[in-house]
């Protein structure tokens, strides 16, 4: 287990707390109890006194003893405490200071030498048998005895009078002290707090960021940021991991996006394919009533026509025959391409119709080059124009009505013209009709005539050709299909 | 680092940890220091003095003793000396004696003592079979040769005679309270005789009672009570000692006797020095204590040195008055 884990760092951070609190707890109650038990130095200069009044009183009895008796083991104890005084005197200040106590230890000090100098000579004397001068010596030494408890006294006293002093400033620190241990404690507890709040935020403010990350994530959001973590341990290999998880998911799903939308056009495609289909099935349908009906058209033209020549009614056969054609070339598609010369036999026919119509009420005149007799051109693009000349332009006219329509080379281009001297139209008009025919609304376009000739040129050729309405002179109109093509060869 | 409030917790708390166990370390290191400073061995004994020198005096609230031990003090710092202080209660003579023969089987450099004059005349003679040096302080020199340093009672009394005198003339009736520390009987007091000697120059001025207070911190009121009520013709008091003097104040200003009855009192205090300021006091003859404590650690050191058959030193007194103070 190392500091790189998260499982180490948590047990660091907690051992540290625990140290910390422990630490300060133990030693405030070390430091109130050592306290607590200096309070008895207050008391051992009193004890020490007592110990040497003590030895003193032992000193003296066996000395009294001794002198009494002269019994060996009364001199031994007399020796034995004797000396014991002694070595104890030699402890007490000797110097001269200006210091109460010390120069009453200094007394004492030489009170006791003295009284065991007497004394040792009481002893010599007894052990001499020279009774005046042991007597003298025992007196002597009793009376420093005396002297000796007297200063012992006074030192007590004055030890007393000194740990009392002492004690009372001892309390006056005391609250302090205990302050300072609730502070010390206090504010370990804090630190220690502090440490816990730093930390546990440390430690989990990356995994918030990255379950916030997530929670984007999980919304759809692949471009929310990772937070970097730079930390070593399992929450830095996580974010890490999950930033890798981040750019694989969004790069899988951006993947799936383009795949969607791949398939989302396929399907539309089919869809319009479908579409299409119906609609063909449906043209398919109407191509097969369109059928029937002109079988059913031309075979009752024909049994007309061979009626009329039976009967003799050669201009009935005629126009039978001519109206036949005529709607025989109507049916054609108009998306297919025909030789002009198709093109200008069946807009024969309809002049010739027009002529028994009309009779002499218009003038048309047809000039067409040879050359240009084999281009093709989209079917059924002269005959809406001719019927616009008469239908519009030349409606008013009860005679005089010249319709003109001409087939040449022009600039490596096929040129159509229909010309009429009717009443030609107005510029806005013009306008209006190219740009509706170069609608690709359908809807805006139906119909043959002048808008549905310019758009199939247009779509015909890829807008290579064009349809050209000038007025001509203040009188009519004259509408020019240009179609691009090579001179001598076919479209 | 501080966009996570957690590390000011740390740092706030670790300061005021730090500042805590500071304060704490030192509170408990003062006060272990004081509790063990106190024990045998372990206090600082400071640089070692070349005397050692006792001074025995009495058990007192007297003002002139405050000054000796002063002036002892003072002096002594002055040539080296340590000065050990015994206080013998003052009517237990034995007490006194106690403390000088443990002076004397102590081998101490020199005594100062302040006893009557027949204790006196002995401890010199001890002193002198002990090779202790001893210098008697008081008010009252001994007869003959021999080292004596104080202010002669003597002369207080001539000096209080003097003043007595000056403000009632031939119609001075005097009383005279006496400190309880004196042995004999009034009438043979130096102050006493000092006075009478005065009065004796001047006809028609009396001594018409004398007593001595008994000990006790209230002594003085009790003496003087009973001075005045034995003989109201008193009409100037003379006391003997600071302590006395208060008291005689207080009863004269309690009895309304203030003007009436001339207080002359003896020594300084701060209460003294008020009571003459305010006029209840007609004057206080000062005897200068410390100049006597100073005196004697002269004396000691010159004896030390081989002059012990010097006269006795008189340091004299100086009189506190209301305005105006001689010598």
């Amino acid at each position: 287990m190392t500091l790189r884990t998260v499982r180490g760092k948590i047990v660091a951070n907690s051992a540290l707390i625990v140290v910390l609190l422990a630490g300060a707890s133990l030693y405030s109650g070390f430091a109130s109890l050592e306290l607590d038990q200096s309070v008895e130095a207050l008391f051992r200069n009193n004890l020490t006194m007592e110990n040497y009044q003590n030895l003193l009183d032992q000193t003296q009895t066996s000395l009294t003893e001794y002198l009494r008796t002269k019994s060996s083991d009364s001199l031994k104890d007399f020796i034995r405490n004797s000396t014991q005084l002694s070595d104890r005197a030699s402890l007490l200040n000797e110097n001269i200071v200006a210091d109460q106590s010390l120069l009453l230890q200094r007394d004492l000090s030489r009170v006791f030498e003295t009284y065991l100098a007497v004394a040792q000579a009481g002893i010599e004397a007894k052990r001499g048998r020279d009774t005046i001068v042991y007597a003298q010596n025992f007196e002597t030494a009793s009376r420093e005895a005396g002297y000796a408890r007297i200063l012992i006294s006074d030192l007590k006293n004055q030890f007393l009078s000194q740990s009392l002093e002492t004690f009372s400033y001892y309390r006056s620190l005391i609250p302090g002290v205990l302050f300072s241990n609730a502070a010390l404690i206090l504010a370990a507890t804090f630190l220690a707090f502090g440490l816990l709040l730093s930390y546990s935020r440390a430690l989990t403010e990356p995994l918030s960021r990255l379950a916030e990350a997530a929670a984007a994530m999980g919304k759809g959001e692949f471009r929310t940021a990772i937070p970097h973590v730079n930390s070593k341990d399992e929450i830095g290999t996580l974010a890490r991991s999950f930033a890798q998880m981040q750019e694989g998911v969004r790069d899988s799903f951006e993947n799936l996006q383009t795949r969607v939308e791949v398939e989302r056009k396929l399907y539309e495609e089919r869809m319009q394919v479908l579409e299409l289909n119906h609609r063909l099935k449906d043209a398919e349908l109407l191509a097969l009533q369109t059928q029937i009906n002109p079988h059913f058209l031309f075979n009752t033209l024909s049994a007309g026509i061979g009626l009329a020549g039976a009967e003799d009614a050669s201009r009935t056969s005629a126009f039978l025959e001519n109206l036949s054609g005529f709607i025989r070339y109507t049916l054609t598609p108009t998306s297919r391409f025909v030789p002009i010369s198709d093109e200008m036999d069946c807009l024969d026919r309809y002049i010739w119709l027009l002529k028994l119509r009309f009779e002499d009420r218009f003038a048309f005149l047809v000039e067409i080059d040879e050359e240009i007799r084999q281009v093709e051109v989209p079917a059924m693009i002269l005959q809406p124009l001719v019927e616009n000349s008469i239908g519009h332009g030349l409606s008013d006219y009860e005679s005089g009505g010249v319709v003109v329509i001409r087939g040449y080379w022009e600039d490596n281009m096929a040129v159509l013209s229909v010309w009429d001297n009717g009443i030609g139209m107005e510029p806005i008009e013009v306008e209006s009709v190219v740009r509706e025919a170069l609608d690709p609304d359908p809807s805006s376009s139906g119909g043959i005539g002048l808008r549905n000739v310019i758009r199939r040129i247009q779509l015909s050729t890829n807008g290579s050709g064009r349809v050209e309405i000038q007025n001509r002179n203040a009188v009519g109109l004259e509408v020019r299909i240009l179609l691009p093509s090579v001179r001598g060869n076919e479209a | 680092m501080f966009r996570n409030p957690g590390w000011i917790f740390v740092v706030v708390f670790g300061l005021c940890l730090a500042g805590a166990s500071v304060m704490n370390v030192t509170l408990v290191s003062q006060a272990r220091t004081a509790l063990e400073e106190g024990i045998l061995g372990n206090r600082s004994v400071g640089t070692p003095l070349t005397y050692h020198v006792a001074l025995i005096i009495p058990r007192t609230t007297d003002t002139f003793f405050d000054g000796l031990t002063e002036g002892v003090l003072v002096a002594a710092r002055r040539i080296d000396a340590a000065v050990q202080i015994f206080r013998y209660q003052a009517q237990a003579p034995n007490d006194l004696e106690t403390y000088f023969q443990l002076g004397l089987s102590s081998h101490l450099d020199g005594l100062i003592v302040y006893s009557g004059l027949d204790q006196m005349q002995n401890h010199r003679k001890q002193a002198e079979a002990e090779h202790v040096v001893f210098i008697p302080v008081g008010t009252r020199a001994p007869g003959g040769s021999g080292l004596f340093v104080g202010s002669s009672s003597f002369l207080q009394g001539v000096e209080g005679g003097n003043i007595a005198v000056r403000h009632r003339g031939s119609s001075a009736r005097i009383g005279i309270v006496l400190p309880a520390e004196g042995e004999e009987e009034p009438r043979r007091d130096p102050m006493y005789r000092g006075i009478l000697m005065t009065l004796n120059t001047f006809s028609g001025a009396s001594i018409v009672a004398a007593s001595r207070a008994n000990p006790g911190l209230f002594s003085g009121e009790e003496a003087v009570s009973s001075l005045l009520r034995a003989e109201p013709s008193i009409n100037i008091l003379i006391c003997g000692n600071a302590p006395i003097t208060e008291g005689a104040a207080q009863v004269i200003v309690d009895q309304g006797l203030v003007g009436q009855v001339l207080l002359i009192g003896t020594d300084e205090s701060p209460t003294i020095d008020k009571l003459v300021d305010r006029g209840v006091i007609t004057a206080s003859i000062v005897r200068d204590s410390r100049l006597v404590g100073e005196q004697a650690v002269k004396a000691f050191l010159r004896a030390l040195r081989g002059g012990t058959s010097e006269p006795p030193v008189e340091v004299g007194f100086t009189v506190r008055e209301r305005r105006e103070s001689k010598r």
